[in-house]
């Protein structure tokens, strides 16, 4: 599906691409498809076709896991693992409240603060193994596009990780009346 | 296509013989003077030229292939029909006592209904949109009666629960979830806001859509202090209903909301308001048939029986070349025609040779047919109407013979009555197709009889039809998914050189008979156009 449009442009037809907005020699979607290498645990692009809803969550962050456990430490909030497991909990709470599921989200965003107890460091693979949970596995085999950002804080200092989804909703099954003559 | 449009276009390229099809064809008043004067006339042209009448070759005598020959015989073309079988009609079809039909692999069935006793297997119901199939039943006189599609007298029967009659059912929805919304409203529950004005007029309405109480409660009340709209729309107890002197009749008493809602009832109350079920319907006093018969009379001389259709050829000059078989003489012959118009259901034509074009062979082959199964049950006596006080309609279930038509005539007869068992499609039309006759007779009654005990006591016959069985039809109709109707239908809508593909599957009245004559509407116009430009 994955077609480069210039291969197939004669050297006029590019000249002219440069001229004209690009969009003209789109092939506009005709479904949500997804974009990229099989082999990559996120695709490279996602497209909408027009006419489709679509649903934006807030930046979403992890649950409290023991409220009893001080501010500031880790059992608080757990790691950067832990806390993404537990906001793409909360956003897949979300959309199940808006009837759709992690399979309709076509793209999240990541911010991610360092992490004090890993040496101040960015636990990115922490949040890779969290993401793996729940995109790109057997049960879920859709995989959004994906912004991952390292960021200097957060609102709570114990959050590590904060997530917003795009989720588009799917098409309502084609209800074909059957003639009953 | 308006008959008014279609007499307009057929008028254009018509010459002298489009003035009887005009005449003819407008049947709810003569073409005035302005509409005949409206087009310039050019004569046919391959009947200009030669003096010959254009030949048209017609596979099918069902109601496309009839309808087609008679409008076309109007317009001065020579048609002649080939029926593989020994009646015309095709899915227009009633089964009568001695009537016989063997399905592919299956023992023959003979019908013992009695004298006057009928089920029509295919198409039973004529909406009053329908103006086509009403204005032929006009024209030549098919006498019409209610075709009664909805009772709220019928029952319903939902897993776990006793059967209800529909306005049980209905009213019971409807008082339920008005009470709901009312009290919401008042409570400003609603997401919505809404002024204090608004907020009342609504109650208002639900208040009177459902009969609630002052306090907004679903609750019907035989109490005659308390008597409201919803006594009235839950109605009596059969065995109480008002009288005279002490018997002010009792009001059934309302299922509980859990009940009601568990029970699902809301998938069956929305029938009756689809566009193709509204009342009013029709059928034909008699059986369906009356209809096809009107057809034959007219068109029966042209019509060749027994006489399968084996290849379908193009020839080097534009025109047919068929080869057809004799059923009863066992021979085959060729015969020719600058046309022709073959409205075999594509789950048969699939498989006969011919020369199409590789793409309508293919969409040929890719349009699927729905399973569809009907049986008649003869019950000797009409305990639906003489014990349970039901007179025509149709009583709905959740089990897989879906409903029960009772018959809408010979009310309170004699001599019993003929009632559909079972109506079903896709999977259970399949599934219970591959029974033999007698287990279908059983499956019908297991069913059944869980909404009339009477059924074995009462039982005469039975007649069963699985249409994806029935030589020559192979499947109830045409099943169109979008991408089918969006990438096939436009290809085989278009004639393959002389041929022209028609019937129900090739419109967007698919399974209906007006789905047969909207079609040969179409393709004769379209055949007329092509003539005249040849």
């Amino acid at each position: 599906m994955l077609r480069h449009p210039l291969a197939l442009c004669s050297l006029f037809v590019l000249a002219a691409w440069f001229v004209s907005a690009p969009a003209a020699n789109a092939q506009s979607p005709a479904e949500v498809s997804f974009l990229g290498p099989a082999n990559s645990p996120i695709s490279a692009a996602v497209t909408v076709p027009a006419g489709r809803s679509v649903l934006f969550t807030s930046g979403t962050v992890p649950p409290v896991l023991d409220e009893k456990a001080p501010a500031g430490s880790r059992e608080r909030f757990g790691d950067t693992k832990v806390q993404g497991i537990g906001a793409l909990k909360q956003i897949e709470n979300r959309l199940h409240e808006a009837g759709l599921s992690l399979a309709d989200v076509v793209y999240l965003r990541v911010y991610i603060t360092a992490d004090k107890a890993k040496e101040g460091k960015f636990d990115y693979s922490g949040w890779f193994e969290a993401y793996a949970q729940f995109f790109g596995t057997k049960e879920n085999q859709v995989k959004p596009a994906r912004s991952t950002v390292g960021v200097a804080s957060l609102v709570n200092p114990d959050w590590l990780i904060e997530i917003e989804a795009v989720a588009v909703y799917p098409l309502a099954p084609a209800s074909i009346p059957r003639p009953a003559p | 296509m308006t008959r008014r449009e279609f007499v307009r276009r057929v008028g254009r390229y018509g010459g002298a013989a489009a003035t009887g099809a005009m005449l003819a064809l407008d049947l709810l008043g003569k073409p005035s003077a302005a509409l005949a004067a409206e087009e310039p006339v050019t004569p046919a042209g391959t009947r200009s030229a030669g003096g010959k009448r254009p030949r048209v070759l017609i596979l099918g005598a069902g109601l496309c292939g009839m309808s087609a020959a008679y409008e076309l015989g109007k317009l001065g073309y020579e048609c002649e029909l080939f029926e593989a079988r020994g009646r015309a009609g095709g899915r227009c079809w009633t089964v009568r006592g001695g009537d016989r039909q063997t399905e592919v692999g299956g023992p023959e069935q003979t019908a013992r209904f009695a004298d006057g006793f009928y089920m029509n297997p295919g198409p039973a119901r004529i909406p009053g949109h329908h103006t086509t199939t009403l204005a032929y039943c006009k024209e030549f006189g098919v006498q019409l009666e209610v075709f009664n599609n909805v009772n709220e007298a019928a029952y319903y029967l939902v897993k776990g629960l006793p059967r209800v009659r529909l306005r049980e059912a209905r009213a019971d929805l409807r008082g339920y979830v008005d009470e709901l919304l009312a009290k919401a409203v008042r409570r400003d529950a609603l997401d919505r806001p809404m002024t204090a004005g608004d907020k009342e007029a609504l109650i208002e309405y639900l208040r009177d859509d459902a009969g609630l109480s002052p306090d907004l409660l679903y609750k019907p009340s035989a109490d005659r202090a308390n008597f409201n709209r919803a006594s009235e729309s839950r109605g009596y107890v059969y065995q109480d209903l008002p009288a005279a002197g002490s018997h002010p009749g009792k009001i059934s008493n309302a299922l509980d909301f859990e009940t009601v809602i568990k029970a699902g009832f809301g998938k069956h109350l929305g029938f009756e308001h689809q566009f193709d079920q509204q009342p009013t319907m029709f059928q034909p006093v008699g059986g369906i048939d009356q209809i096809a018969r009107a057809f034959e009379r007219r068109v029966g001389e042209r019509i060749r029986y027994h006489t399968e259709v084996r290849e379908i050829r193009k020839t080097s000059d534009g025109s047919v070349r068929l080869v057809v078989a004799d059923q009863l003489e066992g021979s085959t012959r060729e015969v020719f025609g600058d046309y022709c118009i073959c409205t075999l259901p594509l789950s048969v034509l699939r498989d006969v040779s011919a020369d199409f074009a590789p793409e309508t062979a293919d969409a040929i082959r890719q349009v699927p047919y729905e399973e569809v199964g009907k049986i008649g049950l003869h019950f000797k006596r009409r305990f639906w109407e003489e014990d349970d006080r039901i007179f025509g309609g149709i009583s709905w279930t959740d089990q897989d013979i879906t409903q029960l038509f009772y018959p809408n005539y010979g009310y309170l007869g004699g001599n019993g009555g003929v009632v559909i068992g079972y109506y079903q499609f896709g999977p259970d039309a399949e599934a219970v197709g591959k029974l033999s006759l007698a287990e279908r007779e059983a499956h019908a009654i297991e069913q059944g009889e869980k909404l009339h005990p009477q059924y074995r006591a009462e039982l005469r016959d039975s007649f069963s039809v699985a249409w994806q069985k029935i030589p020559y039809n192979l499947g109830g109709w045409a099943v169109w998914s979008e991408e089918a109707r969006s990438a096939l239908y436009p290809i085989l809508n278009r004639p393959d050189g002389p041929i022209y593909l028609a019937g129900e599957h090739l419109t967007y009245l698919g399974g209906w008979m007006a789905g047969a004559f909207e079609s040969a509407k179409a393709v004769v116009l379209s055949l007329h156009e092509a003539s005249a430009r040849a």
